[in-house]
Parts: structure tokens; C-alpha cells; sequence
């Protein structure tokens, strides 16, 4: 990965040097996909709609003034895409069987044998449905505290609230998962 | 002794409360089993959630995205070298357009039909006793095309089958009328002379023919 800093690579890809947007793309492609992911639960659609974020991000790079980080920037783009793309689509019907088995996911390998390899896949899977299906509020907390391991400050300015509403989404937001992961006998 | 609410517990994993707090829930879940259970459920699913950051994309990714962008790039760029062309294509039409010639713009015909009252462009002139619906629902019904029209004309333009057949129900029309009006001895619209053009399919000719209602 690049040395160079985000600020440092928008500025030479504002100069002209397309091929340093990579860089910004290998970056963060991860986290943005992780949190389109959680919000479609389809992999297909949500490397497409990554792929458009980073598209629009790209187009709109010289509107960037540099108040912000660009992570947060980049994250703010992300959230209105989604809703956008939500309310385009709100009348179509996911699949969740259909996006568990087609899914690739990259599953971390913590087996001590083959029987628990497939406990962790499935425990995951329901995590992953789990997540799916909470509330956007609680979601997006839980996203970016739990699986991103943002601070508590970071995600408030990256979703523009007070640092009081970031904890209590945060705990309600996992009171909610835990009762249904109780429910689905994974806790 | 009082249970520990789930959110000091979420707050206590987070590390975010102070000395004092955190020894008093440490030692608080050393003593009782169900506060135990509750932190291990919470701290076994935050585990599990952070586990899924290895959820990734294919390695692929980064350089698809590059060339899809380069290329929306390049594309735009030449739509916006063609928008100068473009300009000037649309210039030189609209040029074009205004010095046609007079005789094949619509309107100017239109009005060269209705304003020369000597009728030059017209093959005959037939005057009836029709009102203005009845008239429009022939030349209707005879797919004849309607050039202009005020409450007192219409101008048709009609191939012959058209112009005869128009011709054949108007002229039953009026004898109709004609019969019946004398009957009751109420004057009527003087019949005027039709000057009928001589008919002929040949080259597929339109007939241009004005219609004057009463």
C-alpha cells in the first residue's frame, strides 16, 4: 500500500495521476464494502454499488475541501448512496438463501478441526443476517464500533451526532442483537 | 444486590468508564453468576462481529474500478469535445431551415391557400349547406386531410376516390335539403355553380378543394 497520505494522493489524482486513486481505492474498499454489505446482504450488488461509491468519490474528489477527513467524507457519501439506493429499489425483494449460498465470503480460520469450521461459518452467516435485519440506526453503530472498531468520537462525526446518542445507540443496538442472537440459540 | 444494567456492562468492554466504576463491576461479576453470564454473551458477540472484518473484496477490485472510471472519463471527455460540434451542427440546420425555399413551408402554403381569394391553388370550390361538424366528420370519415378551416370553409386536400366520394354526399345532401325545405316553403342557400375539375388518377394527384358551409 501507498505511503503517501489520502490528502497527498487526492491532490495528484486532482493533477491528473488517475492511477493513484488506486491507492485510495485499496484502502478503504474493505470498510465501505463491509458496510454496504451488512445494509443489502447480497455480495453481487454490494461490490456493484462499492464500485459506484468509489466511482461517484472519484467524479467528486475537487468538491472536497479538506474540512474533514476523508475517510469521514468518503463515509458520508456512502451512507447517501445507500439511502438513495434503497429508496430506488425498496420495492425489490432480497433473497436472503439465495445471498447465503452465492455469497464468497472471506471467513477468518480459527479451526482447531472440521466441525468447527462449519460451527463459525454458520454462526456467522446468522450474525450477518442478524445484523441485516436491526434497525439502520442501530446497524450502522454497530458496523462501524464493533466490526471497524471506530472510537466512539470518530463515529459521531462520521454520522453527525452527539457522542451521548453515539453510546446510547451503541448499547441499545446490542441489547437488540444479543436478544436475537439468544433467540437464534448463537449466544 | 442490584444486577448490572447491559449498558454499564457495553460500557465497561469499551473501557470507557472510570477507575472506580470499573472496579466495582469487576468485582460485582467475579460474585454473581448471571451478571457473569450476560458480560461473557456480550463480550462473545462483540468477538464475533470484529471477526467479521476479514469480510473482503476480490482482489480484483481496485484496479476494475480504476479502468471503469478511466473510461467513464474518457468517454465524457469526448462527449464534451463533440458538444462544440454539436453547437455549430445545430447552427447551420437552423440556417438551412429559414432560407427553404417559401413553396415547401407548410405554413406559408397554408396561408397562401386562405389569404388569395382568387383560389389560384385550388381545384374547385364547393359551396354547401352543412354545418361546420357535419362537414369535418365527411372529410373524416374520407381520411382526407384538412389544410384549414374557419366557421365558414374548410380546405381539403383528398386523392380522387376521396374528392368523389366527398363530392357524391354532399351533392345528396343538398338535394335532400333541397326537397325538404321546398316542402315548407323555406328559402334556402342559393345553389351556386360547381365547377367540378375533371378527374383523373393519373400520378396519384390531390385534389385541393374548399368547402363553403353556409
Amino acid at each position: 500500500m501507498s505511503e503517501y497520505s489520502d490528502n497527498e494522493l487526492i491532490d495528484k489524482v486532482i493533477a491528473g495521476d488517475t492511477d493513484a486513486f488506486a491507492d485510495i481505492i485499496t484502502r478503504y474498499q474493505n470498510k465501505i464494502f463491509r458496510y454496504v454489505y451488512t445494509r443489502v446482504y447480497d455480495y453481487d450488488e454490494a461490490c456493484d454499488m462499492t464500485q459506484d461509491i468509489f466511482l461517484i468519490t472519484m467524479e467528486s474528489l475537487k468538491t472536497f475541501r479538506k474540512e474533514s477527513q476523508f475517510s469521514t467524507w468518503l463515509f458520508s457519501i456512502t451512507v447517501n448512496y445507500c439511502k438513495n439506493h434503497r429508496r430506488k429499489n425498496r420495492y425489490k425483494v432480497y433473497s436472503i438463501h439465495s445471498a447465503q449460498d452465492e455469497t464468497e465470503i472471506q471467513i477468518p480460520d480459527i479451526r482447531q478441526n472440521q466441525e468447527e469450521l462449519t460451527i463459525t461459518n454458520e454462526s456467522l452467516q446468522i450474525m450477518l443476517e442478524e445484523i441485516h435485519k436491526l434497525p439502520d440506526d442501530y446497524r450502522d453503530i454497530l458496523v462501524l464500533r464493533d466490526i471497524e472498531g471506530e472510537s466512539y468520537t470518530a463515529i459521531a462525526q462520521a454520522l453527525n451526532l452527539t457522542l451521548a446518542n453515539v453510546k446510547v445507540r451503541i448499547h441499545r443496538g446490542r441489547e437488540m442483537l444479543k436478544t436475537r442472537l439468544q433467540q437464534r440459540g448463537l449466544l | 444486590m442490584n444486577h448490572i444494567p447491559v449498558h454499564k456492562l457495553s460500557e465497561y468492554i469499551d473501557g470507557i468508564l472510570d477507575a472506580q466504576e470499573k472496579d466495582t463491576i469487576a468485582s460485582h461479576i467475579a460474585e454473581c453468576p448471571e451478571c457473569k453470564q450476560n458480560f461473557l454473551q456480550l463480550q462473545k458477540m462483540i468477538a464475533m462481529l470484529s471477526s467479521l472484518k476479514t469480510l473482503s473484496m476480490p482482489a480484483t477490485f481496485a484496479t476494475d474500478t480504476l479502468a471503469r472510471a478511466k473510461k467513464n472519463y474518457y468517454h465524457k471527455r469526448y462527449y464534451r469535445s463533440l458538444r462544440g460540434s454539436v453547437f455549430a451542427a445545430a447552427i447551420v440546420l437552423i440556417a438551412i431551415i429559414t432560407m427553404l425555399p417559401d413553396s415547401i413551408k407548410h405554413e406559408q402554403f397554408k396561408n397562401h391557400i386562405t389569404q388569395n381569394h382568387n383560389n389560384t391553388m385550388l381545384d374547385c370550390i364547393i359551396p354547401t349547406n352543412m354545418d361546420l361538424n357535419t362537414a369535418m366528420m365527411v372529410i373524416q370519415q374520407h381520411k382526407a386531410r384538412i389544410l384549414d378551416f374557419s366557421n365558414s370553409y374548410i380546405i381539403v386536400e383528398s386523392d380522387v376516390n376521396s374528392f368523389s366520394s366527398i363530392q357524391k354526399i354532399i351533392n345528396n345532401y343538398e338535394s335532400y335539403r333541397l326537397n325538404t325545405l321546398s316542402n315548407v316553403g323555406t328559402t334556402y342557400m342559393s345553389q351556386q355553380e360547381k365547377m367540378y375539375p375533371q378527374l383523373t388518377h393519373a400520378n396519384k394527384k390531390k385534389y385541393i378543394f374548399r368547402l363553403q358551409l353556409r
